[in-house]
């Protein structure tokens, strides 16, 4: 794979890429390091990815892999500063008062799902992409996505309607 | 799209197990205008769902190709090899034009000092032959004294 492929490669994915590490990282500067990375690996790995039946899910995968390594690497920090987390649970407390418009109420809803059921709902809802593709990128088998994305769904389900008070339940 | 089936998809959709074209259903009619008050909660999702898809790298993000990185690293370390290169070869020649100035001075110095040093030790040595040879005529008087002191002592 020459340069010119590799930008071909990328040019179509590079989008979901950035908005996936978004989902997961939050911050804006972490996913656009997080993405410039993956492109380094992938450029690395050029010769060997045209052996994947599905380039393109395998690039997702290895972007979803290098935002979760770097949510580890940012727990493990924040366990030896026992500080931090309190700050952060005030923050985001702050966050939640200061988000007014509903757009902002969901992704905070979001943010408090599991790195799995964001990853589900992030390639599914937002990214629409078929089953088949979210079982090669995430390697998860078809039930356990089903029972993973429809807990996740519910759950922002719940939270938008105990958050805005609307009538029905 | 009537209440019912909208109803439906939605229950489906919960379980997961809409398709994505049942789900594009779901999300032009929660989109459009026209949404029940009833279901109004799912709105801020779909809504959500719609805004986030726009979120684009293009707009605002320049992306170093990992290539580009390389080609400067290697147009980087070139350089590097070059102007050591030119270092030690610069090193070389002031080494080697230094040594031959030297060499000049020497021997261009060389015969000069060589005259000037004949000339002076001759001078010198002229001065102590003077100086010698004033001192032996001075010897002369030990010799009268001598005489008369041996005449005396004889007799």
């Amino acid at each position: 794979m020459n340069q010119q492929e590799f930008l071909v490669f990328i040019e179509p994915i590079k989008d979901k890429m950035y908005r996936l590490s978004v989902r997961l990282l939050v911050s804006k500067e972490a996913a656009q390091d997080a993405v410039q990375e993956v492109f380094v690996k992938l450029w690395n790995k050029r010769d060997t990815l045209k052996k994947y039946d599905n380039a393109h899910a395998f690039a997702m995968t290895v972007t979803k892999n290098h935002c979760l390594d770097q949510l580890k690497l940012k727990k493990n920090n924040n366990l030896r500063i026992v500080h931090s987390n309190y700050e952060d649970e005030s923050k985001s407390l702050q966050k939640q008062l200061e988000a007014k418009n509903e757009l902002e109420i969901v992704t905070e809803i979001i943010k408090d799902l599991s790195e799995q059921e964001q990853t589900l709902i992030q390639l599914r809802d937002i990214e629409q992409l078929e089953y088949e593709e979210i079982i090669e990128i995430t390697g998860m088998k078809p039930t356990a996505i089903r029972v993973a994305l429809s807990r996740a769904r519910k759950k922002i389900r719940k939270e938008i309607i105990k958050k805005h008070r609307y009538g029905t339940v | 799209m009537e209440l019912s089936n909208i109803k439906t998809l939605l229950d489906k959709y919960l379980e997961a197990e809409t398709t994505l074209a049942e789900e594009k259903v779901l999300e032009t009619y929660f989109l459009s205008d026209h949404v029940t008050p009833e279901l109004q909660e799912y709105i801020p999702l779909f809504n959500f769902f719609e805004n986030e898809r726009s979120l684009e790298t293009s707009e605002e993000i320049e992306f170093k190709m990992p290539f580009e990185v390389e080609e400067k690293r290697s147009n980087r370390s070139l350089i590097y090899k070059w102007s050591g290169i030119a270092a030690s070869v610069a090193i070389l020649v002031s080494v080697f034009i230094f040594s031959q100035q030297q060499k000049n001075t020497v021997s261009n110095q060389a015969p000069v000092e060589y005259e000037l040093a004949m000339q002076n030790t001759q001078d010198l040595l002229l001065m102590m032959t003077d100086a010698v040879s004033n001192g032996k005529k001075q010897l002369t008087y030990l010799k009268e004294i001598n005489q008369t002191k041996n005449q005396l002592i004889n007799k």
